[in-house]
């Protein structure tokens, strides 16, 4: 049959997805050494630069959510649950955000106890937190926290921001929430059905983990809470 | 926010393996970032383990993908196996994204953390700084471990868990691997399933399964693994584990497959590499056979796992395929391999010479290699063990050398004197000879040679007499290193000894020695795990 002479296309979309990512790592290293190479204060295209990396960022990200969607989709993906401190995962989130932050003028701060320790799939988990981050990066007005607590018998991870808020059609817990007032799938909520799969992955004895949207942030801003048993 | 203390590099002995030369100066200069100045760098896995047998490296930054040769996860295990690292020292495993899935948890042995390339410097200043905090929380632990205190180290874990440490499961981790080195069974399966009740972390069910395994309870063994591999395609050791209780169990055919699994998902592992030649030689798995033996003894080569019985597997899989001429060829590079080789490796090359050239009929050259393996056992007969000694004895035999056969034989009962396998598998070696009722008699008079010797020890105790009896067990287990209750009554004097003579750290460990001869063996012995109480009861009064 003829069909027969075509790979499957998810296929071709995730060893693509690998290639571009590897020229995407190489583009925001070099874009990240100019930028140290340029005194803020005096080079014209600073601000640019940081518009720059902060695009190919969400690039990146894109790409992880869609290679990660795929392989979780195809049971391809095995978790991988390592015993990590949860207070040192976030210093780490914010450490790698505070460069592009800062410029804008927006503070990131952390809020852990420092002994708290967590199972989850750590570089996964960054992926998603550096989304949520990103998206917080164009909504908050000057703020974002992360910090984490332990509710029931789960650890909550929360990402806040004091902006405007999630719009009411995404407000709520897990599945409901993906699509937009007229049944697309935006991009914010394409990043929260990545959220959600991931949080999923995340299992011990009987509990799931789930994500949830409010506006409960800082001064009612947006906050984002990723739960895992 | 806490004030950091100041935090630096310096003067810690830092190594860098990495195949690309841009990247190891790329992380040099981070590190310079840092404070540091002591750095060395290793261009692939052999030139790394060279780097850390010159210095004890107190951090290494070991990429996974080495190119050709060892890959990152092998030089951790041969460093770990050549006792190169010490728990203090940090091994950081850097990895690109496409072999992540692979590093991350799927192996026995684990590198302190990983990290995925490309990475931001401030990140890995993180990792490495928080590694060296952990590391320093559980540096009394380590050193007690070191010191094979192990009561000390038990009560040291329970101290934090009782504080609520962070480490909670580190130190579960960890006193379940002491126990299972006492043989403390009962314990280690309370640490194993207090760990499951919280939560399914691969390693306790590994622990409850090996606790099966060396009660020889191989169906309950069975069930465990299998669990395990089921719910974690990717965790290695279930494999490895299953494929061994498999062969117990007398399934060779499925312990293959098992092995052939795991060389799918893993292929560098060489040990794994060779358990699968072996098991497939026997399952007259030929093909299989021959491709697992060439690929240890080209990848063995440069590592701490080449042995001769590599070289004589893959000629004897050439000579079952009749192709003669390989087989020549694999012996020919033993004997260039392992000619300045010492004790059991040079000997045993030597025997396997022998058999070898014997099923080529090349009866000269085999008659030659069998005259040296006799004269290097006889001078020193401690270096040959048993199961190189039987085929020994077998070749003598054919070469019409009874006399050395009948004394080869000697040597293996000596050491195995109430192990009735062994005892039967040197009978049936007799009865093939025509030698029924010699052989007979030979294996009795050796046996009871040996118990008379025990019971002469044990004896003179009785009597008070301490220094002799000490006298008579080391110079037994010098002669036969491989007698369990010879190592055990050598041991159990010397603990004598210090019980009404007090502590000496230098008998300690050679009582340790006798000891770890027979876990080695027989880990689950009762005597063995007497013993062990007793050494930690003395250990508390050198501290």
């Amino acid at each position: 049959m003829a069909t027969e002479q075509y790979l499957d296309f998810s296929t071709v979309l995730a060893s693509s997805v690998h290639d571009m990512k590897n020229s995407l790592s190489m583009l925001l290293n070099t874009i990240e050494d100019i930028a140290q190479e340029c005194d803020p204060d005096a080079c014209a295209a600073a601000e640019k630069l940081t518009l720059l990396q902060y695009e190919g960022q969400r690039v990146n990200n894109h790409l992880i959510q869609m290679l990660s969607i795929y392989k979780i989709e195809n049971a391809q993906y095995t978790a991988n649950m390592g015993e990590h401190c949860v207070a040192d995962f976030l210093e780490e989130a914010a450490l790698l955000h505070e460069p592009l932050l800062t410029p804008k003028g927006i503070t990131i701060e952390t809020m852990c106890d420092p002994d708290l320790m967590g199972f989850f799939d750590r570089e996964i988990v960054a992926g998603v937190i550096n989304n949520v981050v990103n998206n917080a990066y164009r909504y908050s007005k000057d703020r974002i926290r992360l910090s984490s607590n332990v509710v029931d018998e789960y650890i909550v991870i929360s990402i806040e921001d004091n902006g405007e808020g999630y719009p009411k059609s995404m407000l709520g817990k897990n599945t409901s929430i993906f699509t937009n007032d007229t049944g697309q799938l935006g991009s914010t909520g394409l990043g929260l059905y990545f959220s959600s799969l991931v949080a999923n992955i995340h299992k011990n004895k009987e509990k799931s983990g789930f994500i949830r949207c409010t506006n409960e942030g800082i001064d009612g801003g947006g906050r984002f809470d990723f739960y895992f048993p | 926010m806490t004030i950091k203390k100041l935090w630096s590099l310096k003067d810690k002995n830092i190594l860098i393996v990495d195949d690309f030369p841009t990247m190891r100066s790329m992380l040099r200069t981070i590190l310079l970032n840092f404070g540091a100045n002591n750095i060395m760098e290793a261009r692939n896995g052999e030139d790394a383990i060279d780097k850390m047998q010159d210095v004890a490296q107190e951090i290494v930054l070991c990429d996974y993908n080495l190119g050709e040769g060892k890959d990152g996860q092998q030089v951790l295990e041969e460093a770990k196996q050549r006792d190169l690292l010490p728990h203090s020292s940090i091994f950081l495993l850097t990895t690109a994204e496409n072999t992540a899935d692979m590093v991350m948890g799927a192996f026995e042995n684990l590198p302190d953390d990983y990290i995925i390339k490309p990475f931001a410097k401030a990140v890995l200043q993180m990792r490495i700084r928080k590694l060296e905090e952990k590391k320093d929380g559980l540096k009394a632990i380590s050193k007690a471990i070191a010191r094979k205190e192990f009561q000390k180290a038990l009560m040291l874990c329970d101290e934090k868990i009782n504080e609520n440490s962070k480490s909670y499961f580190e130190l579960q981790k960890i006193k379940g691997e002491i126990l299972m080195k006492l043989s403390s069974y009962d314990e280690a399966k309370t640490v194993y399933n207090t760990v499951l009740e919280q939560r399914d972390i691969p390693w306790a069910c590994k622990g409850l399964g090996l606790i099966h395994y060396h009660l020889a309870q191989y169906d309950e063994a069975k069930q465990v693994f299998s669990g395990l591999k089921e719910k974690n395609k990717n965790y290695l050791p279930a494999y490895d584990w299953l494929a061994r209780v498999e062969d117990k169990l007398g399934n060779s055919l499925e312990s293959q497959q098992l092995l052939m699994q795991a060389i799918k998902l893993s292929p560098k592992a060489i040990l794994r590499q060779k358990a699968l030649a072996e098991i497939a030689f026997k399952n007259g798995d030929l093909d299989v056979s021959e491709q697992a033996y060439k690929y240890t003894v080209r990848h063995g080569k440069n590592s701490c796992f080449k042995h001769p019985s590599d070289y004589g597997g893959l000629a004897k899989v050439y000579l079952k395929k009749s192709v003669n001429k390989d087989a020549e060829k694999a012996i020919n590079n033993m004997k260039k391999e392992f000619q300045n080789s010492s004790g059991e490796a040079q000997l045993q090359s030597v025997v396997i010479e022998s058999v070898v050239f014997k099923d080529l009929g090349k009866i000269k050259e085999s008659h030659a290699a069998l005259d040296k393996a006799l004269d290097l056992f006889a001078a020193d007969p401690g270096s040959l063990s048993s199961s190189i000694a039987v085929e020994l004895a077998q070749a003598c035999f054919d070469a019409d050398k009874n006399d050395q056969g009948k004394e080869l034989i000697r040597h293996v009962v000596r050491n195995h004197h109430d192990d009735a396998n062994t005892l039967a598998q040197v009978q049936t070696l007799f009865d093939n000879q025509g030698m029924q009722a010699e052989g007979a008699e030979i294996i009795n008079s050796t046996r009871s040679e040996v118990v008379a010797i025990n019971n002469d020890g044990v004896e003179l105790v009785k009597q008070g007499k301490l220094q002799e009896s000490i006298g008579l067990f080391t110079k037994a287990a010098r002669a036969m290193p491989e007698n369990i209750i010879v190592n055990l009554n050598a041991a159990q004097s010397f603990i004598i000894f210090m019980q009404q003579s007090g502590v000496n750290e230098k008998i300690m460990l050679q009582t340790q020695q006798y000891l770890d001869r027979v876990r080695a063996v027989d880990a689950g012995n009762s005597r063995y795990k007497k013993l062990m109480l007793c050494c930690q009861e003395l250990s508390k009064k050198i501290a």
